[in-house]
């Protein structure tokens, strides 16, 4: 089954058409393959045959609740893309949607792999379609951005590659991803490994010194390709993280994670205000990228449930709302021929079906509460306040600044006087069922996000306690996925912030809130949750004594990082 | 004597395939051309054939090693005689003497690479270098060409020279031919001896500093030739190298990274400003022989892996290497050329792109997995720094692979098939698209040459 998924046929018809229907088979494959997924088991759909015995590489396949979310993004994306694709490449076609299905396979592979090997092939296999993508189909300056998009990508994959051989030899000449989870390697090691795939990983992502390769490619690129772009090659930078650089290297995580809060803090940030001074309308959507994805780093970094789960969410989240801003981009692009925000004007006088989804997912994407970009965040915000407080306090400044950029181009171009009346053309129906998937997901993402979340509860537990080995923080609680008590949650952290300011106790209390069981609504909640409550007592107690490793013996015996457990910061 | 004859095979049919092909030539002067195709094709898939009897035990000429380089030399001269013939056909040239000369200088490198007897060495060198210096001034004709054959007989014959100076010394300090592991009384002359040797090997091999003939002669040189110098004569003169380094008890780790360093910034930078296809494949080839040239730098300490990777290598970039100068239409090709090839010729632009993104390194192509397994032989023995750098030159190289894909496919260009509409038959397509697929081949699964070169 999952091979069919992997080898999308390359079609000869010149027509999108056909490439449309084909790239639907992996649509409903992926269905499939939600429906039978089984979140307790781990890895499902596992599959593999040795490909390269000598070497001890595998062609091994898998998927995990992070992987499905994200197989599930991209068999949606793509047809989406293609059907936007229609009108708006005109020659070489063929070359066009086999390249597009070449970056399918890659995605997925890149998602499915479960040899590291494996996935560095794959994660290498979709760089070069993009490539031909952005440099064949692109407008304006595309060969210069291909060429550079290319080689900032290879500068962070090739080092990668390094990375990997040594860590290869070092974990004893495995590329299992499980077994690499439990390789014991020294700290030193561990940070330099890190480093490393860090490297390729923040690129992709990209975390911000690393981000200037995107804003030209994705505006300078086909709308297919900025919405991949956006929507599916973001992802598998973050997904990196998920899979391979956090939970390989927890130490180098540990020592590492104040900078790696403080490049997702300074991301969001600049991200949103560089937004805010775009004149591109293109490149606005673009640089909202580098704001979106600090958001899912800083909820990977907080390493705690909601975090993590809030960080994969937002994964979701924003492919699907940028993928949507960039596909009715693509659509006002055919009928007014400028990315210009100011030669935009009055549209929605014009096209008031086609400003009304605009303005709809812009909404969505700067965290209107009830669609999906709300729940994400919130979730993030929440996990990175149990971790750092500070962090998560800047970062939510972002809600601001993004309500500011998105509100003040939905001004300048769809209010105000038309400037182009003769343009009428609303909504077609392609177009239509182009965004219609989308809207409907943004919907139901934002009022039951239980339908995604369910699926990966069982994998996010496990990155957080891989991930989080070394880390010490009490917090390793499952996530119930009831809004109300996050909001319960989140009065307990910061009432007793208020009031125990000058206690001494005030930082154990912080980190478990239910110690203070004086107030009432603690002790109500402690009853009905009593199983939880208990195994979190435990861990409280025993807090004096710094315990970070809780059943896990670290392979060195000695205390891996000098400076000491991290605290919760302020 | 039955025996004898099939122990010796390996090179006693490369000579006389010669021999049958100049007798012919001589006295039936109008044989057709393309019989002396099909000879010389026979004649080398003949040495594969009982060098891979050899290699799976019976009594041969020479070690695994050797065997194993017999049969890619064989093989990857089978696709330099198609390539030749079509070539030579288009340019209105005699192609019996060209063969003659691919198949002799096969025989001296069948000779110098099975050996471990420095004089044989020395013959077989010598054949090896007087076949490729008739075979750079072949297009007498072109004064360029001339000028290839004239530069690379002075140099060569020089470093010749440095050479066998490098094996007198050797004799005088061990006292024999053989290349043997113990350690003399007098440890320097072996040091002198050795770095000799090895300089005389590595302008062979084009090598820093020996490689100021390279480009030159390359873009000189008509272009089977060329392709021929860059695959088997470097392939060969960096077995041999191999086989000196590891065997010799002198420690060269050093002085073999910085000529390793050195050889693949020069060829990779160099590579970065040529507007000549032809000659960036000329640095470009310099570069790859300082990728493998990090195989030696380990060959001591770990022989038998830094063998196979060294093996491995020399197929993956043989195969890609040919492809590309397969695919140049002639001479002197400008980058600007290619212009709106990938619409012209979908297929053939396809395949060249293929050439392009394998030397650049990208997988899951055959050039990926050989420097893959290069950089893993060399984190494996603790040059994790020789590693890096390695990897930086590929990134370097990334660029200058790309210009001739992004002339290709991104900019417009005339769509009319011109002149260059002739690909003579089928030959030169079948032995473009062989090695296009080969090179997918070797990258998708490679544990079959794996298996061969790990033995």
């Amino acid at each position: 089954m999952f091979l069919l998924l992997l080898i999308p046929q390359k079609h000869e018809e010149d027509s999108g058409i056909v490439a449309f229907i084909a790239s639907l088979v992996p649509a409903v494959l992926a269905y499939v393959v939600w429906t039978r997924f089984d979140p307790a088991a781990g890895f499902n759909f596992q599959e593999g045959t040795s490909w390269i015995p000598a070497l001890n590489i595998n062609y091994r396949l898998g998927v995990d609740g992070a992987s499905l979310l994200m197989i599930a993004l991209t068999a949606l994306l793509t047809p989406l893309a293609m059907l936007a694709s229609w009108k708006e490449i005109k020659e070489r076609r063929r070359l066009f949607y086999s390249l597009i299905f070449f970056c399918e396979a890659g995605l997925m592979g890149t998602f499915c792999a479960m040899d590291l090997f494996l996935f560095y092939v794959f994660w290498e296999v979709m760089l070069i379609p993009m490539y031909f993508i952005i440099g064949c189909f692109g407008s304006g300056n595309r060969v210069h951005v291909a060429l550079k998009f290319l080689i900032f990508t290879m500068l962070g994959s090739i080092i990668m590659l390094v990375g990997l051989v040594y860590f290869y030899l070092a974990a004893g000449k495995t590329f299992d991803m499980i077994v690499l989870t439990n390789a014991a390697i020294s700290f030193k090691t561990q940070i330099w490994l890190f480093l490393a795939f860090s490297l390729a990983f923040a690129i992709k992502v990209p975390i911000v010194p690393f981000h200037t390769w995107l804003p030209d490619a994705h505006t300078e690129a086909p709308t297919a390709g900025s919405v991949l772009l956006a929507g599916l090659f973001l992802k598998a930078g973050a997904y990196g993280f998920y899979r391979i650089a956090m939970p390989y290297f927890p130490m180098a995580v540990a020592a590492l994670r104040p900078y790696i809060f403080a490049l997702a803090v300074i991301g969001i940030i600049y991200g949103a205000l560089i937004s805010i001074a775009q004149k591109d309308l293109k490149r606005l959507i673009a640089y909202s990228s580098v704001s979106h994805l600090g958001i899912v780093i800083l909820g990977l970094i907080s390493l705690n449930s909601e975090g993590v789960n809030g960080a994969l969410l937002q994964m979701i989240n924003h492919g699907l709302s940028t993928g949507a801003l960039f596909l009715l981009f693509g659509a006002l692009y055919q009928r007014y021929h400028t990315r210009d925000i100011d030669a935009f004007g009055g549209v929605a006088k014009n096209l008031p079906i086609l400003s009304g989804l605009f303005i709809f997912t812009g909404l969505a994407s700067l965290g209107l509460p009830g669609l999906n970009n709300f729940i994400g965040e919130v979730l993030v915000f929440i996990g990175a306040f149990k971790a750092r407080p500070l962090a998560a306090v800047l970062s939510a400044s972002v809600v601001v600044f993004s309500a500011v950029y998105i509100l003040w181009a939905v001004e300048r171009v769809f209010f105000g006087a038309p400037k182009h009346a003769n343009i009428v053309n609303d909504v077609s129906v392609r177009e239509a069922f182009m965004v219609a998937p989308i809207v409907v997901m943004i919907v139901l993402l934002g009022v039951y996000p239980r339908f995604a979340l369910s699926k990966v509860a069982g994998s996010v537990n496990d990155f957080v306690n891989l991930a989080g080995r070394y880390v010490s923080e009490p917090e390793r609680a499952r996530l119930d996925i009831i809004l109300p008590t996050y909001y319960k949650k989140g009065i307990e952290l910061i009432l007793p912030r208020i009031i125990d300011k000058e206690e001494e106790k005030y930082q154990d209390e912080l980190l478990s809130p239910e110690i203070p069981s004086e107030s009432p609504e603690a002790e109500a909640h402690e009853i009905e949750n009593a199983i939880r409550d208990q195994n979190k007592e435990i861990e409280s107690d025993t807090h004096d004594i710094i315990d970070p490793n809780e059943g896990y013996s670290p392979g060195e015996g000695q205390n891996p990082f000098p400076d000491g457990v991290p605290s919760p910061g302020e | 004597m039955r025996e004898l004859l099939l122990k010796y095979a390996v090179l006693f049919l490369p000579a006389s395939v010669t021999a049958v092909i100049l007798l012919l030539k001589s006295f039936w002067k109008r044989l057709n051309e393309d019989v002396f195709a099909v000879i010389s094709v026979m004649g080398l898939a003949a040495v594969a054939y009982f060098a891979w009897k050899s290699f799976l035990g019976q009594a041969g000429f020479g070690d695994q090693l050797s065997l194993v380089s017999t049969i890619i030399f064989a093989l990857a001269s089978v696709l330099t005689v198609i390539f030749s013939v079509s070539y030579l056909d288009r340019s209105k040239m005699e192609s019996a003497e060209f063969l003659a000369l691919i198949l002799l200088a096969v025989f001296g490198s069948i000779a110098l690479t099975g050996s471990g007897n420095l004089i044989v060495v020395f013959i077989g060198l010598e054949i090896l270098s007087f076949s490729a210096y008739v075979m750079a001034g072949y297009n007498k004709l072109d004064a360029y060409s001339s000028e290839a054959s004239i530069k690379y007989f002075v140099l060569g014959a020089f470093s010749s020279a440095v050479f066998l100076f490098g094996i007198a010394l050797y004799y005088g300090s061990v006292g024999s031919f053989q290349l043997v592991s113990t350690v003399p009384e007098d440890p320097v002359l072996l040091h002198v001896a050795a770095a000799l040797m090895l300089a005389g090997l590595a302008f062979k091999a084009a090598a820093v500093p020996f490689q100021w003939w390279a480009p030159d002669v390359y873009q000189g040189a008509p272009l089977p030739a060329t392709a021929f110098f860059a695959t088997t004569i470097k392939g060969a003169a960096l077995v041999v190298m191999f086989r000196v380094v590891s065997i010799l008890p002198v420690d060269m780790v050093h002085i073999l990274s910085a000529v390793a360093i050195a050889t693949m910034f020069f060829g990779n930078l160099a590579a970065l400003f040529q507007e000549d296809i032809k000659r960036m494949l000329a640095y470009s080839s310099i570069a790859h022989a300082g990728y493998m040239l990090l195989a030696l730098v380990y060959a001591k300490k770990d022989p038998s892996s830094a063998g196979a990777q060294l093996l491995f290598y020399i197929v993956a970039y043989i195969v890609m290497t040919m492809g590309a100068f397969a695919s140049l239409r002639h001479e002197r090709t400008q980058i600007s050329e290619f212009s709106g090839y990938a619409r012209r010729r979908p297929a053939m632009a396809l395949a060249f792109a293929i050439f392009m993104f394998s030397l650049a390194g990208v997988p899951p192509l055959g050039g990926f997995f050989a420097k893959f397994y290069l950089f893993s032989g060399l984190v494996e023995n603790g040059h994790v720094l020789l590693a890096v750098v390695a990897v930086i030159n590929s990134l370097i190289s990334v660029y200058y692979y790309m210009r001739p894909v992004v002339v290709m496919y991104f900019s417009e260009g005339s769509t009319a098939r011109g002149g260059e509409s002739c690909l003579c038959g089928y030959s030169l397509p079948g032995v473009i698209s062989f090695c296009a697929i080969a090179t997918i081949l070797i990258g998708l699964f490679p544990s079959v040459i794996l298996a061969i070169v790990s033995r």
